[in-house]
Order: structure tokens, then sequence, then C-alpha cells
């Protein structure tokens, strides 16, 4: 792999990772299988970016690929500008990462497991001290690591990654299993990581949770990238800035009729009329208004990462949580197109 | 040597290879109790019972000795015919005590050969630490957390093995050690430790490196092959298919394969020397005469092959580690 992978009107320097063309196939009974086709990613560094896809979509094996794990079919990978995996020696000290679930010798201490990794990358003995006291496990760090809860696991993980006082930290879903008080203490860390001036990537297929935490997020379905900016740019941007309103009135027939006639879509939802496609809430009130009907409440629906995160990999896998009711082969109205990262892209 | 201090720290820290001292000791333990019951004086009651078969043999040899010289002579003579060489030793067959009664062995005699009676079963045990060493990193997943630090595969590789090796070195030593000294002990109770000269205890030192030396190529074998198959159950069951189909049933239907056959070139390391037998026919008058000829293994033959087995090990271990994904 050669050449920058970042496109001209991206600055390298700018980015803790950018992927071009990152392409990865499987060989399976049943023919090759396509994990990653063609992954353009960039992530700008600092802050948390959310990496999100549904199950099976690629997030793992890019990880893994960015990581050295798993070789590239083809593209191009760097991490702080250093192409990897060739230079992946020299940027690895500048990475944390964890990948999938933590994985440690079970039948080893915490602070044995800590101190191998520490041995092994010449950091001082004190450093796993601090990084256990920094995670919370200092009391139960001469347990052995199968003794350990999931969430325990997912800390003993994280204090990993931080003896090497990294750049760059990789989540890889690393909340699954975990109960809320865990979710919420992964969170927190990683917010904090990130307002230390730490670059948090973090892959995931929960979507509230990203939403909490991430500055900017990639949605990728089928290995591809999908839409990529900031959390407000992917919900407010492109189809989805002027999409619900959520209209009340004393006549639904009519304000329907009024509505439906300027060529908005209108539903009703008992008392309410839920109206789509205003470029702006205001036309809806001076419509009505003009026919002497006026609102008693007049509410914009914001739509949420999820919702999009829905309408862009509709369909894309089992991981994709869809709200009760909804359908993955209906995208909602509006929603960014499928299928590139001209869709609500940067 | 950072990494090969870190891989050697894993090694000693592991459940399995301190499982894996006991399990050496206990083998050391139980080849020094067979050497302990060889090396005790028989029972009053048996020597009296030999004593009693003797003095019946003897009674015979000079109620029909010269009979039975004179057969045997003749004997001799008709088969001379076609093998003037034979000799059916017809003056050595008056019973004398020696050849009715059991001498016990002495240490002195029997040192060379008590580590090299013991090197297949604990370079067996050396391999199979060696081969979940490795091969445990990739069940628990370690591997790759590993490589997240440390992404030089070859480095990774290659400390891992040395560090096999290089652990092995004192457990061995120990091991030995124990072998020796508990042999001692075992025929000097029943003072039976013969004299032991500096020539002996120098071949009972180099017999120590040969199996010494097994031990730790094994480590590093079984390393390389939890590498290369990444699981030991499969590793295991490689070697079992091997034993039982390539060492078992090939080796005693394919005389030719004998001289490559790791059990005996093992044996040759660890003694010196192995023999094993083929079957040599002619036809003598229109009929096949087939007999037994012992064949050796030498030293340097044995020492080539099994270096050879070590090297090719070791490198498919490191170009799959190099190639094949982690997951």
């Amino acid at each position: 792999m050669t050449g920058t992978a970042a496109p001209p009107d991206v600055d390298p320097a700018t980015l803790a990772v950018s992927t071009r063309g990152l392409r990865k196939t499987y060989r399976t009974r049943h023919g090759r299988q396509v994990a990653v086709q063609g992954l353009d990613l960039d992530v700008p560094i600092g802050g948390v970016h959310g990496f999100l896809g549904p199950n099976g979509s690629g997030k793992t094996t890019s990880i893994r690929m960015l990581l050295g794990l798993i070789r590239a079919d083809s593209g191009t990978m760097s991490i702080f500008g250093h192409e990897v995996p060739e230079q992946l020696p020299t940027v690895i000290d500048r990475i944390g990462a964890i990948v999938e679930q933590p994985k440690f010798f079970p039948n080893f201490s915490a602070r044995k497991n800590l101190d191998l990794l520490a041995g092994g990358i010449g950091a001082p003995s004190t450093a796993v001290g601090k990084v256990l006291d920094d995670v919370g496990l200092s009391d139960r760090a001469k347990d052995r690591y199968r003794t350990y809860s999931l969430g325990m696991k997912q800390r003993l993980a994280i204090a990993a990654t931080l003896l090497k006082d990294p750049d760059l930290l990789i989540f890889d879903e690393p909340t699954n299993g975990l109960d809320p008080a865990g979710i919420r203490e992964i969170r927190t860390t990683m917010r904090g990581l990130a307002e230390r001036g730490k670059t948090v990537l973090v892959s995931s297929h929960i979507l509230a949770e990203v939403e909490q935490v991430a500055d900017t997020v990639s949605i990728i379905g089928h290995g591809r990238l999908l839409a990529s900016g900031s959390v407000a740019e992917i919900i407010g941007g492109g189809a989805h800035a002027a999409t619900t309103v959520r209209v009340g009135v004393a006549d639904l027939a009519t304000a329907t009729r009024v509505l439906t006639e300027a060529g908005l879509s209108v539903r009703a939802d008992g008392e309410i009329l839920v109206v789509d496609g205003a470029a702006d809430p205001a036309d809806i009130t001076r419509r009505l208004a003009h026919h002497e009907l006026y609102v008693n409440e007049l509410v914009p629906v914001r739509a949420g990462l999820e919702s999009v995160f829905l309408s862009l990999t509709a369909g894309e896998g089992p991981g994709t949580h869809l709200p009760l009711g909804e359908s993955p082969g209906s995208p909602k109205q509006g929603s960014p197109k499928h299928g590139g990262p001209e869709a609500g892209a940067l | 040597m950072r990494l090969l201090r870190v891989e050697v720290d894993r090694f000693t820290s592991r459940r399995l290879a301190r499982f894996a001292v006991l399990g050496a000791l206990a083998i050391v333990a139980i080849a020094i109790l067979g050497m302990w019951q060889t090396a005790k004086p028989l029972p009053e009651s048996q020597v009296a019972m030999m004593r009693a078969d003797f003095e019946i043999a003897v009674q015979e040899w000079e109620e029909n000795g010269d009979e039975i010289i004179a057969t045997c002579e003749a004997d001799e003579a008709v088969a001379q015919k076609d093998d003037p060489s034979i000799d059916f030793g017809c003056e050595m067959q008056e019973p004398v005590w020696e050849n009715w009664t059991w001498e016990e062995p002495t240490f002195a005699e029997e040192s060379p050969n008590i580590l090299p009676v013991l090197a297949v079963p604990l370079a067996f045990v050396s391999f199979l630490v060696g081969v979940s060493f490795l091969a445990a990193e990739f069940t628990t997943g370690s591997m790759g957390n590993w490589l997240t630090f440390e992404p030089r595969r070859t480095r990774v590789y290659f400390s891992k093995v040395a560090a096999a090796a290089v652990a092995t070195v004192p457990v061995a030593l120990v091991v030995l050690a124990v072998a020796i000294g508990g042999a001692w002990v075992a025929y000097t109770a029943n003072d039976h430790v013969g004299t032991m000269t500096t020539d002996r205890w120098g071949e009972v030192a180099v017999s120590g490196v040969r199996v010494l030396l097994l031990m730790v190529g094994f480590a590093a074998l079984g390393a390389a092959l939890g590498a290369l198959v990444r699981h030991t159950a499969a590793v295991m069951g490689i070697v079992l298919g091997y034993a039982v189909v390539v060492e078992g049933m090939l080796g005693s239907l394919v005389e030719a394969l004998q001289p490559y056959l790791l059990r005996l070139n093992m044996m040759a390391v660890a003694s010196g020397e192995a023999t094993y037998g083929t079957e040599e026919c002619r036809m003598v008058d229109g009929a096949q005469v087939c007999e037994w000829v012992q064949q050796s293994v030498s030293l340097t033959h044995g020492a080539v092959t099994m270096g050879a087995v070590l090297v090719v090990g070791v490198v498919l271990g490191w170009v799959t580690f190099r190639r094949r994904d982690v997951v």
C-alpha cells in the first residue's frame, strides 16, 4: 500500500485515522464474502468519533486491518499520517485498542496480565498500579482475570490501553454485555479521554450510546461508508433538515386538506397532525392561518441519529436496532440515499 | 531481549508449566522406583529357589552332559557346511551359577543409561508445554491483544519460541539432576553404587546434555507447532496420529523408513546410538532364509534428523504466523 490515504481536500495532518478504498474478503464455503468494500474513513484528531454500522457491516474487520491483525486485500490506511500496516511499529505506541471483548490470560491476575504488557513495551512498573487505580481495579488487582465480571474485564482492557498513554484509543463495541451502570462508566471514560486531548474511535451498533458521546460519526453498511460528519450534521443535514413537524389544530380535516394541497405529507396521530416535508415550520402556521386555522401546538421533530442510521442501513444486518413497527425495507422519507459518501458526507 | 524476558516470565507463570514440572518429576520418581527395585537384593527365598533349580541342572549335566555336547557339536558341524562361521557355543553349556542367579546392577554400570531412558517422556512433556504456550494465546485471544502492543510478528514469534526453549533449560536441569541424584540414592540404599570414575561421571554428564538438548528442542518445536496449528488438542491429535500411522504402522511396513523415525533418532541423540533390526533374506538351496540383522542410527544421524525437524517446524510456524490473520 503506497501513496497518501487522504484525498486532496482533507489535510492529512488533521486526521488520526484515514482509509481509502479499503477492501477485505473472506473465503467461505459459499465462495468469497466481502466484509469491507472500498471503505473511505476519516477520523479527525481529537474528540470521540463513532464508527457505526449494523452487525456484520465491517466495523471490526476494518479495525483489525488498521491494527495489522488481518491483511487488507487492497486499499490504503494511515494512522497519524503513518501508512499502516507497514509503519505500524512506528505508531503503535500512540494507539491503544480493545478489539471486541477484552482478551487476557484467564488464570493470571489483572496485575500479572498488565505487568506482562507493560514489560513488553518497556513501561515503568509504576504505570501498572496507576492505570489500575485509574479504572478502579486496584482492590481486585491480585484476583484472577477469569473471576472478573464483564464490566471489570472491560475496565481492565481500558487500563491496558492506557499503559501506553496513547493518543488514539480504539474501542470496538465497548459496551457489549454491560449493565447500564457499566455503559455509563465506559461513556464517561471515553468522554474524559477526549477531554484530555485523546482521539477516541468507538465502534458500535448501539446508536443511543454513540449519540451521547460522539463528536463525529461515520456510518457504514455492507463494508462501505454511508455517511460521515459531525453528529449535528448527520442528524440535521441533508433531507433531514426540515423533516417532521407535529401540529396541533382544532380542525384536523381542513388542516390536512390545506397542507396536502401545499404539497406536504400529512398523517394524523391522534389529535395531532404529523407533517413531513416542510422546509420551515413557519410555512405551516402561515398556510393554516391563511385559512383561519390556528395552531395550538407546533413541535419540530428533530431526527435522532438512530433514525438516520436506520434509514441509511435499512436491511443491512441483524444488528440494526429497529424501533417496533418499522420495516428495514422502507427508509424514512427524506433520509439520505444509500450507497455512498455523498449521502451526508462532510 | 525485552520481549524474551517478558515471554519467559509468562512461560514460567503458567499453571500448565508448573504442572508439567510436577509431571516430569513424577516420571522421574517412577523411574527411580524402578531402579530401586532393580538394585534391591533378592530375597532369601528366591535365592534358595534359584539354588535348587541350579542344582537340578548340574545334576542333569553330570548325567547327560557328554551326550548333550556331542549332539550339539554334530548339529553345529551340519550347520557349518552352509556357513562355516556358525558357532553353537557347545562348550558353554555346562551350568554355571552366574547364569542361574541375578546379579543386581550397580549405579556405575547403569548411570550412562539412566537419563536416555527418560528422554522420550521428558521430551514429550516439554513439547506439550511448548505447544500449549503458543496455542493458548490464540484460544484465549490474547495474541491479538499482544499484537496491538508489539505488531512486529517476527519478533513476537521468535521471542515466544525462544522463551519456550530458554525457560525449559533450568527446569530440565533440575529434573535431570533429580533423576541422577534419585538413582544414586536408590542404588546407594541397596549398596550397589559400584565404582564411579571421572570418566563415568563424564558419560553421565554428556548423556544429560543430550537429553537436555532434546527437551529444549522439543519445547521450541512445540511452540512452533502451537503457532502453526493454534490449538493444543489439534496438535496432540496430529502427534498421536503420526505416532500410530508413521512411527507404528508405516515404520514396521517400510523398513527403509526406520532410520528416519523420530523415536529412533531421539534415542540416537539421547544414547549416542540407537539400534533397530531389519530382516534380510536370501535363497539357500532353493529355500528362502531370512535373518534378523541389527542396524544402528548414529548420534550424528540422529542429531541432523532432529535438527532438521526442528528447523522445518520453526520455519513453518514463522511463515504461518507472519501471514495468517489473527482474529
